[in-house]
């Protein structure tokens, strides 16, 4: 049985996304015959078959992360020798004349190779503090091993990219963050009038939908936050159309799928394809495709929220420029014709880059917001 | 020439959509100043005549490009498959470094770029030594220790390419200067790519040849991009060759991917006389290829540009040339494919089945006699190697 180890086409590529399998299990492969699309941070990459012979085993399904190094495929080659695919031989140094002189060990002075100081290092021991059990006290990695007992999680490569794409933006980015009240008797009426002719079509009208179909409205109207940055231009590229990303929390960390064209989706075409969003991201289906050319992002904490959440600082998932954060719908004290009252509100907040995007323009973002989210029927109006 | 004119400074404007297809410049290469025997069709309508080289140099010539190309093919896989570590595409720079090596006697040295194997296989290096050097086996002259596809061979006169782009042109000044004092006939060529014309290098060793008139031929292969840089970001003036008019060498611009127009060239200024100095050569091409496994052209270049360079293939144009000679015939074509693909896959059997180097080979050569630091670190690294197995 031969193994396809998924080797780092890229130089220094970590992991890479499987996109799809082009062989079945089963199947005859050739040699250099296409056996599946990977996706890795530079390209899309069409991966050919080491070895000719049977596909055996697929070992991973399309959307899952592959680390470099894994085992991919199994392919049961003709011979079926037990073949690697970097054979282990490796020749054997010529044997020198005269053996090196032994190195004086000078008092104080710690033994140990380059790699065991440099774990000792990472794990923040000071290697005097170790004894070691090698020749003359040397130090070595097993000595390190035994000395620590902490645990680290292994991270996926979902919460890796995440990582890397968040501290990006917090430290590129000029966050400004704007929060915001509104009253929310508008969003929860038209949810009540609408529902029941959803659930005649078999849809679920959430709030999401509601809101992400007011947000892409405002969005229309405000051009300049429905845009992404080009950090070597200096500048933001506008578009026309919203491709909306949406922050869903999985148990491999935080996704954002894409919806795309929102502004131009009736509320219960909106209704069935964020439906499908989440099933799929539910069940890792997503395709990378879903992943791409976000132009804004939503994010709701509605399902997750207990405590009251009255604002947060929602960080932009660049390349794009802005992010709107909104709660739940709750009842809180309100004022209502000069009143103080109980009411239901929804609780946002806006973050943008401030070094492309003013307050003014933000304070005028948030008034259509606002004023959508008041009278969200406007939204189903617009052209 | 049009679209070499020097843009506005900085950045490249996003209006490349709005201009019309790209027209590959060799299709009006008289009105470019490019030197050129044939056109895309093989037929004799430049103005450099047909040098007419015998056949059987001719054939050796033609088989080996295709032989190069086939490599390419493969290797391309065998680096998507995990099989080799990196690779240099040099799909479509066939003609360049062929050519130029037909033009050059055996006793000459080569000091060559990557994206050149032809010079090895020209000269005679066995197919399985490049293989043996692709998949990093300890019995190639490198011992395993090179990048694949950075090759060079002392023993057939070929100097291993230098990773810096550019560094050895000073190199090869001073090579054949040493051959002119001891009056020795031997000549010299050096091929390096357009950005290496960014390099201090590449102007300390025009400003030696210009001055001192060694007899070097320097080969600029303007395949258009370097990595992501187009020309217009590389230099202000409008061709590479150009820039030899400034130190006193002799300069043309030829048509890179006509292997009779590079061969005509380059022999022509070999054969100059000793007193007539250097001459820089900027060839004409395109890399039809990703820069390395490891980039991706889609971000930085049109489909179109591609497209249009494709029609003028070296590979096609030298074959119709041939079979207006009525040298070549498709059938002679399919079985020198076919030939070229097994010779190949044996080859990658024979390298593959090779022992990879030992570790600790790392510190030879690199002193006559190893210091004692280089002493300590080996045992260092055999005792670590020994404690992780």
């Amino acid at each position: 049985m031969y193994e396809f180890i998924l080797p780092d086409i890229g130089e220094g590529i970590s992991e890479a996304l499987l996109i799809n399998w082009t062989v079945n299990p089963g199947d005859q492969v050739a040699e250099d015959q296409e056996v599946a699309t990977i996706s890795t941070d530079k390209v899309d990459v069409e991966l050919p078959s080491p070895r000719a012979g049977t596909v055996s085993e697929l070992c991973w399904k399309p959307g899952d992360t592959v680390q470099v190094g894994s085992v991919f495929m199994r392919i049961e080659t003709a011979d079926d020798s037990a073949e690697t695919p970097t054979p282990a031989k490796v020749k054997k140094p010529k044997p020198k004349a005269a053996t090196p002189e032994k190195v004086e060990k000078k008092p104080g002075n710690i033994i140990a190779a380059p790699s065991t100081r440099k774990l000792a290092a990472e794990q923040n021991i000071d290697l005097s503090s170790v004894s070691g059990s090698g020749p003359e006290g040397r130090v070595l990695r097993r000595d390190i091993a035994t000395t620590t007992e902490t645990k680290s999680e292994a991270p996926s490569g979902v919460r890796i990219a995440m990582a890397e794409r968040m501290a990006h933006s917090v430290h590129t980015l000029a966050h400004t963050t704007m929060n915001f009240e509104v009253h929310a008797d508008g969003l929860l009426a038209l949810q009540k009038r609408l529902s029941p002719a959803a659930n005649a079509q078999d849809l679920k009208l959430s709030m999401s939908v509601i809101i992400a179909k007011c947000v892409a409205t405002a969005l229309t109207r405000h051009p300049r936050f429905n845009a992404t940055i080009d950090e070597e231009a200096v500048g933001l590229v506008l578009h026309n159309a919203v491709n909306m990303g949406l922050a869903l929390a999985s148990d491999r960390g935080l996704t954002v799928p894409v919806l795309r064209d929102v502004q131009a989706l009736t509320l219960f075409a909106l209704a069935r394809h964020l439906g499908d969003t989440v099933n799929k991201g539910r069940d890792n289906q997503l395709q990378p495709a879903d992943f791409r050319d976000g132009t804004f992002t939503l994010t709701n904490t509605g399902g997750l929220e207990t405590a009251d959440f009255l604002s947060t600082r929602p960080v932009i998932n660049a390349p794009q420029a802005a992010i709107l954060w909104v709660s739940r719908i709750k009842t809180r004290p309100r004022v209502v014709n000069e009143q103080l009252e109980a009411g239901p509100v929804i609780n946002c907040s806006l973050s943008f880059d401030h070094r492309f995007l003013d307050g003014a323009e933000g304070v005028a973002f948030i008034n259509d917001i606002a004023e959508l989210f008041e009278i969200p029927e406007q939204a189903l109006a617009s052209e | 020439m049009p679209s070499r004119t020097p843009t506005t400074k900085g950045r490249k404007t996003k209006t490349r959509e709005q201009e019309k297809l790209p027209v590959c410049p060799l299709q009006n290469a008289a009105a470019n100043n490019i030197r050129q025997v044939m056109d895309a069709e093989g037929k004799l309508t430049g103005d450099l005549p047909d040098p007419d080289i015998p056949p059987e140099k001719l054939l050796h010539m033609y088989e080996t490009m295709v032989m190069v190309r086939a490599i390419d093919d493969r290797g391309w896989l065998l680096q998507r498959s995990g099989r080799v570590e990196f690779w240099i595409p040099h799909c479509g720079l066939e003609a360049v470094h062929n050519g130029a090596t037909l033009a050059y006697e055996d006793p000459d040295w080569i000091f060559m770029g990557y994206r050149h194997p032809g010079v090895m296989l020209m000269r005679g290096v066995p197919l399985v030594q490049l293989f043996a050097q692709f998949f990093g086996r300890a019995d190639e002259p490198f011992k395993g220790r090179r990048l694949p596809t950075l090759m060079g061979d002392r023993r057939y006169n070929i100097v291993p390419m230098t990773t810096q782009v550019g560094s050895y042109i000073p190199h090869v000044c001073g090579a054949a200067m040493g051959a002119l004092i001891k009056g020795h006939d031997t000549k010299f060529l050096a091929i390096f790519g357009d950005g290496s014309s960014s390099r201090g290098e590449f102007h300390s060793g025009m400003n030696f040849a210009g001055v001192h008139k060694p007899p070097v031929v320097f080969i600029c292969e303007n395949n258009g991009w370097a990595i992501s840089t187009p020309q217009s970001l590389q230099t202000g003036s409008a061709t590479f060759a150009e820039k030899g008019d400034a130190y006193g060498v002799r300069n043309l611009v030829v048509d890179g991917n006509d292997a009779l127009a590079v061969y005509s060239v380059v022999k022509e200024a070999r054969d100059l006389g000793p007193d007539e100095g250097a001459t820089l050569i900027e060839a004409m091409t395109y890399r039809m290829g990703y820069h390395t496994s490891s980039d991706n052209p889609d971000l930085y270049r049109e489909q179109a540009e591609v497209d249009a360079w494709a029609a003028w293939d070296p590979l096609i144009r030298l074959r119709k040339y041939m079979e207006r000679k009525k040298l070549w015939n498709k059938k002679k074509e399919d079985a020198l494919w076919a030939r070229c693909k097994e010779e190949i896959s044996a080859a990658i059997k024979e390298a593959e089945a090779m022992d990879f180097p030992h570790p600790s080979t790392m510190f030879d050569d690199t002193f006559e006699e190893m210091t004692w630091m280089l002493e300590e670190q080996k045992a260092a690294l055999l005792a670590d190697l020994e404690d992780l197995s």
